[in-house]
């Protein structure tokens, strides 16, 4: 029981720190691919955490939808974009202390909550389906026509190539 | 069992950090990926209030959430290779020029 609790906060410390290095990587690489491919990182990271948390599909699903379409989308997009990165020198002071202050009220926000412990989530997959058809067809509409939109989208953008 | 507050902390400080990204940047494929940062900390912080509050619910919001960002990043990539590809940069300032 103790060796458990040990592991699980080892485990969620390391994700942790691999979460916030990867997260400095992205936004302090030279190279725009090494910050997409760094995002990835970010993104298998909270999986992990996510995962931790009771949810196994939603990060499957993160880890799927996410990290292997859209962030890969980003890299590869990254590669026809060779380009130095410009950044506000002269702001970079204030940037970090609104981040600072940002994340305080972020936190005091959430802690007025008052939520102590997690619990651990466990949920069937098949009462979930239901659940999305008969409750909440409308959005499960909205994102199918965002994705056939996407679609008509890539297939516009690539014939614009073409020309 | 971890403590809510150390979630919140990791949340709060991803989120912080792709703020502070998002902010220096000129360059829009650094900016977008900053605001992915931002996403992140709020798709972990979405699935630990709803953990405690309501698992079903968080559950089926974080698959519209996360389906809805892959749509967003597949229309955004595509504007910043087309802003490119017109003005060979991708620094946000020169989108200003696209007004007529």
């Amino acid at each position: 029981m103790f060796l458990n609790e040990v592991l699980e906060v080892g485990a969620f410390t390391a994700i942790s720190l691999y979460i916030l290095v990867s997260a400095l990587i992205a936004i302090k690489a030279k190279d725009s691919i090494y910050a997409a491919a760094a995002l990835g990182m970010v993104g298998l990271g909270i999986a992990g955490l996510i995962a931790m948390l009771g949810y196994g599909y939603v990060a499957a699903f993160h880890v799927v939808i996410y990290v292997g379409a859209a962030v890969t989308f980003v890299t590869f997009s990254v590669l026809m974009l060779r380009e130095q990165p410009a950044e506000f020198k002269e702001i970079k002071v204030l940037a970090a202390l609104n981040a600072l202050l940002l994340a305080g009220v972020y936190l005091l926000a959430i802690r007025s909550t008052g939520i102590g412990e997690l619990g651990s989530v466990y949920l069937n997959l098949g009462e979930v389906a239901r659940v999305i058809i008969e409750q909440y067809w409308f959005p499960l509409l909205i994102v199918f026509v965002s994705l056939a939109t996407i679609m008509i989208e890539g297939i516009i953008v690539a014939r614009g190539e073409e020309k | 069992m971890i403590d809510a507050l150390w979630v919140f902390i990791v949340s709060a400080a991803l989120f912080a950090i792709g703020a502070y990204g998002a902010v220096i940047h000129r360059n829009a494929v650094r900016i977008l990926i900053s605001l992915e940062l931002m996403f992140n900390a709020e798709l972990l912080l979405l699935l630990a209030l709803a953990s405690y509050v309501n698992p079903m619910n968080g559950f089926i919001l974080s698959l519209f959430v996360i389906a809805l960002t892959s749509s967003e990043i597949g229309v955004i990539v595509p504007i910043i290779v087309l802003l490119f590809r017109r003005f060979k940069s991708t620094d946000v300032f020169q989108a200003s020029r696209l007004r007529g």
